[in-house]
């Protein structure tokens, strides 16, 4: 016995159909975006940091480890993440003479980590203006950074970093920011984001 | 079927992602508890960490050469190593411009040099240095309080009995070996003026001579003692020196190049009660500080000489023979060789070689040490708390290597009968007809009593007594017992009449030919009632003792106070003196919360008379709050002595750290791959906060390790101990970027927790 079998061409999508299609990838779509921001929103989340005694306001990375109140800084933060090296983010303040300039910092700042850190050298010495308006200097430099525990055995890393250097009466406020070299420029953003948020009083 | 499946992928999920602290969740010990205990309940792995190697290096034709090396100990976290001072004073034999630390990167393999040091402090004496990690090998500093190095505590040398086990730790080679440890036991100790009874524990255990500056601790881990030995010599020349380098740089490492000295094998141990000052005045950051006069080693005059030698079997609190004997009983614990020196300078190597009956003894020898008696005086060694066994002791005595005295002594027999005299002291006449006084410093005069005992006297024995002053004989007489008056046992006293000035004096009481009795006495400042006063006040009602926090032309100046604010970075002492004979052997003692920080025993070289002698304290910050206490004594007598306080009056809490802990690290790997993850973080939290509690603020973590290479970490801190009753919890995170996070609360930490502790942890990709 036969059998027919009648094939027939593909029918076109009726409006409805169409346009459920279409809300059902906006609407993927939009669950993505919602959900890459509230990604974004949570990995970029920040906290405000105060020190009234040395007068400093900031925002830091949350769920970054925070330390403050260190004899050579006055906060510190340090994403515990980051893969080798864990960036750092970190705000300083040094006392300074009436006389002194953003540069004799950046001076006596070259002489102390040319004895500290391995390899240390200057890249490049620019002006630059905060947003309040303020004139500051920006020092790029790099090193090698080098596992400080003699019993765990890691290959050196270079490091890049960036200060900012901001004159406040009698006090230097130095913004740092660290990071493997190869990493630098990615996540430069989080540095100019705390640049944007510090405030001196 | 379907449902349970998903549910049990969703308890799996769950587990990966929030439990995976459940393998982090062991109650780290107790597993010891049901075993039999370890012969050695001791970190082995820390204490091996923090057995340093110690190189003295100088520059030849700009290459470093390495001179002397040695052995050494953390004591701290922040790089404080506690080392003989041979192995780290340049000297004759070890010419040095830098000090070169090799640590124990990994426990199989020889020590990598690291780090550069300095010396903090030293005891050419007591052969014992402080060292203090400076920087890195490629001239980089160090900042101290970024160090997290792991340190030993030092025990109590005091309580260590006779046959107790220790475990020696040290380089057994001259840095191509890994840091080994050797096992054995206390066969006794050895006395020597410097230091008293207990001046050198004694040890059945092999120790090669590289050990030497090591430690030796006791069932706890605790370091109680420092294996030391100088390198042996003969007529000048080292016994055992290796050439390891071309260091005239001919193309050939032969017998004309320079040579590391080795030294032999160690059988003697300085006790770590003797290392204690040193190692609390350097964890404070507290150094000597200028005096009046500088303490300098001066180059010897002529041949260096023992001489005068004799054996007692007691030796007073003040250092003094009570008898003098020639024939020692059966079983008398403790027998000591007593001579005089001349011509010696601190620095030079001694010996003692006992045999008996013409067997070589190392328990009763004493291997080449340092010298530390200054010029000239009287000395002792001796072994104490050991019964002597019966025999024909023979005593050689040698300087650099070359015999310079000897003497016999035979023990055994019964109790001695023979006439003897003993336990001499010193003094003037009170009011009251007593013989008052400090018993061996003397007042200036012209009149000084001498009390002794005697028994076994029988009439008509002949006797004699000669006084000394200075080495030369001042008078002497001879005279037979009167037995009607004195019997044949009590107390006699005698008198000498002579121009008594400020010096060095000795009395001799001889019986027949044979000394029985010696001792020696200062006289020095003047007669108030029968007592000598050597630091009279400045003036009538004042206090002998002026504190100030400087001193400018010789005088106190900045404040002058006995209650100081805190902060001060030095603290000076001015006094005023008379009538010391220079050359006089004076003690200064300096206490802080009463604990001997310092103690510098030196022949006196100001004026016989003046004012405004100072000493002083300083530090490398400020003086940490406290009681500064000075002593000042002559003959072991103290006869001065002030306090002052600076802010609060008593160390910080936290002044010292404890090395008491367990010590973390493990590997944390890709689940996956089984590959170390470089860079990822394990941060352990404080006790008294959980996960919950933790806001990533840095002052609730205890410590925290960046994995290395291979994905190792350690903590830097060690995890402090509860008890088993009252445990600490402590709560780890693990982080790396692209993997899941993991948090474990709860890990027990309690005393018989064992250390360190492997924790392993495997993350997975997200």
């Amino acid at each position: 016995m036969n059998e027919i079998i009648e094939i027939g061409e593909p029918t076109e999508l009726t409006f409805t159909q169409r346009w459920n299609t279409y809300l059902s990838l906006a609407l993927a779509g939009l669950i993505l975006f919602l959900g890459l921001s509230m990604r974004d929103n949570a990995l970029n989340a920040t906290i405000e940091f105060e020190d009234l005694e040395a007068g400093v306001r900031v925002q830091v990375p949350t769920s970054w480890l925070l330390t403050s109140g260190a004899a050579d800084y006055v906060v510190r933060a340090e994403d515990p993440n980051a893969l080798p090296f864990k960036t750092l983010l970190q705000v300083s303040v040094l006392p300074v003479g009436p006389d002194a300039t953003p540069n004799n910092v950046l001076d006596v700042l070259n002489i102390q980590r040319s004895e500290r850190l391995a390899t240390y050298h200057e890249i490049s010495r620019t002006d630059e203006t905060l947003r309040d308006g303020s004139a500051a200097k920006r020092l790029t430099y790099a090193y090698t950074e080098f596992e400080r525990n003699p019993f765990l055995q890691s290959l050196p890393l270079v490091v890049k970093g960036v200060d900012v250097v901001v004159l406040r009466g009698s006090q230097a406020v130095i913004i740092t920011y660290r990071e493997e070299s190869s990493a630098f420029d990615d996540h430069l953003y989080r540095f100019e984001n705390l640049l944007g948020t510090v405030q001196i009083f | 079927m379907r449902r349970t499946k998903k549910f049990l992928w969703l308890v799996g999920l769950l587990c990966l992602v929030v439990g995976t602290g459940v393998p982090l969740l062991p109650r780290l010990g107790g597993s010891r508890a049901q075993d039999e205990p370890p012969l050695v309940e001791l970190n082995e792995e820390v204490i091996k960490r923090a057995t340093v190697f110690v190189m003295q290096t100088y520059q030849n034709q700009g290459q470093p050469v390495i001179s002397c090396v040695g052995s050494g100990t953390l004591v701290s976290a922040n790089g404080l190593i506690l080392t003989n001072a041979h192995s780290a004073l340049p000297s004759d034999l070890c010419r040095a411009d830098q000090l070169v630390i090799a640590v124990t990167v990994k426990l199989d393999e020889p020590p990598i040099p690291t780090y550069t040091a300095e010396l903090v402090e030293f005891s050419r004496g007591l052969d014992l240095a402080m060292l203090r990690i400076t920087g890195y090998l490629d001239g980089r500093t160090i900042d101290p309080s970024e160090l997290q190095l792991p340190f030993v505590e030092l025990g109590d040398s005091n309580n260590l009995s006779l046959d107790a086990t220790i475990t020696i730790v040290g380089y057994p080679s001259l840095g191509s070996d890994p840091v080994a440890v050797t096992r054995g036991t206390v066969s006794g100790f050895t006395a020597e003026k410097i230091a008293g009874d207990r001046a050198w524990i004694r040890t059945n255990a092999t120790i090669p001579g590289t050990m030497s500056g090591g430690g030796a601790y006791d069932r706890d881990g605790k370091l109680i003692g420092i294996p030391t030995i100088a390198p042996a010599t003969t007529a000048g020349e080292v016994v055992d020196c290796r050439v390891i380098q071309d260091t005239n740089q001919d193309g050939l490492a032969d017998r004309s190049d320079d040579c590391v000295p080795v030294g032999g094998f160690i059988s003697a141990l300085r006790p770590s009660r003797l290392a204690r000052g040193m190692v609390r005045g350097a964890t404070l950051g507290i150094r000597q500080g200028e005096d009046l006069t500088e303490t300098v080693n001066l180059p010897s005059e002529g041949t260096p000489t023992f001489s005068n030698l004799y054996f007692s079997t007691v030796i007073n609190e003040a250092g003094v023979p009570s008898n003098v004997v020639g024939l020692v009983p059966t079983g008398t614990p403790s027998l000591y060789l007593l001579f005089d020196y001349n011509n010696m300078v601190d620095g030079m190597i001694y010996e003692l070689r006992v045999s008996v009956n013409d067997i070589y003894s190392v328990d009763y020898s004493l291997p080449p040490v340092t010298w530390s008696g200054g010029r000239r005086g009287t000395w002792y060694i001796g072994s104490s708390e050991t019964p002597l066994r019966n025999g024909l002791y023979s005593f050689r005595l040698f300087i650099e290597g070359r015999e310079v005295a000897s003497s016999v002594i035979n023990v055994g027999g019964g109790a001695n009968t023979d006439p003897s005299f003993s336990n001499i002291v010193f003094g003037l006449r009170d009011e009251d007809n007593n013989l008052a006084g400090t018993g061996y410093v003397l007042p200036d005069g012209s009149l000084v009593e001498a009390r002794f005992n005697y028994q076994y006297m029988a009439a008509d024995t002949a006797w004699t007594y000669i006084w000394y002053f200075g080495g030369q004989e001042l008078t002497r007489s001879t005279e037979t017992w009167d037995f009607e008056q004195y019997q044949s046992q009590g107390t006699r006293t005698i008198t000498a009449t002579a121009d008594f000035v400020p010096g060095q004096y000795r009395l001799q009481l001889y019986i027949g030919d044979f000394l029985s009795a010696t001792a020696d006495f200062v006289i020095a400042g003047s007669a108030v009632s029968s007592r000598a006063v050597v630091f009279p006040p400045p003036a009538e009602g004042e206090e002998i003792f002026t504190f100030a926090t400087d001193e400018a032309n010789g005088q106190p100046a900045g404040s002058i106070r006995t209650e100081f604010p805190a902060g001060i970075e030095s603290l000076y002492i001015f006094f005023n003196w008379q009538l010391i004979a220079p050359g006089t052997l004076w003690t200064r003692r300096w206490y802080v919360d009463d604990d001997v920080l310092f103690e510098v025993t030196e022949p006196w070289d100001a004026e016989s008379s003046g004012s405004n002698y100072f000493a002083s304290l300083t530090s490398l910050d400020t003086l940490p709050d406290g009681r500064y206490k000075l002593e000042i004594s002559m003959a072991n007598i103290v006869l001065a002595s002030a306090e002052a306080k600076v802010g609060l009056g008593q160390l910080p809490v936290e002044a010292f750290a404890s090395a008491e802990g367990v010590q973390m690290s493990g590997r944390i790997t890709d689940a996956e791959t089984g590959q170390g993850i470089p860079g990822a973080m394990f941060l352990v939290l404080k006790s008294e906060f959980s996960i919950e509690d933790f806001t990533w603020d840095g002052g609730q973590v205890l410590g925290y390790s960046i994995a290395d290479s291979d994905g190792r970490y350690q903590i830097p801190v060690l995890l402090p101990r509860g008890t088993e009753d009252d445990p600490l919890l402590y709560s780890v995170l693990v982080r790396a970027e692209g993997y899941l996070p993991i948090n474990a609360d709860g890990i027990t930490v309690i005393e018989d927790t064992p250390s360190p502790v492997e924790l392993n942890v495997e993350l997975s990709r997200n």
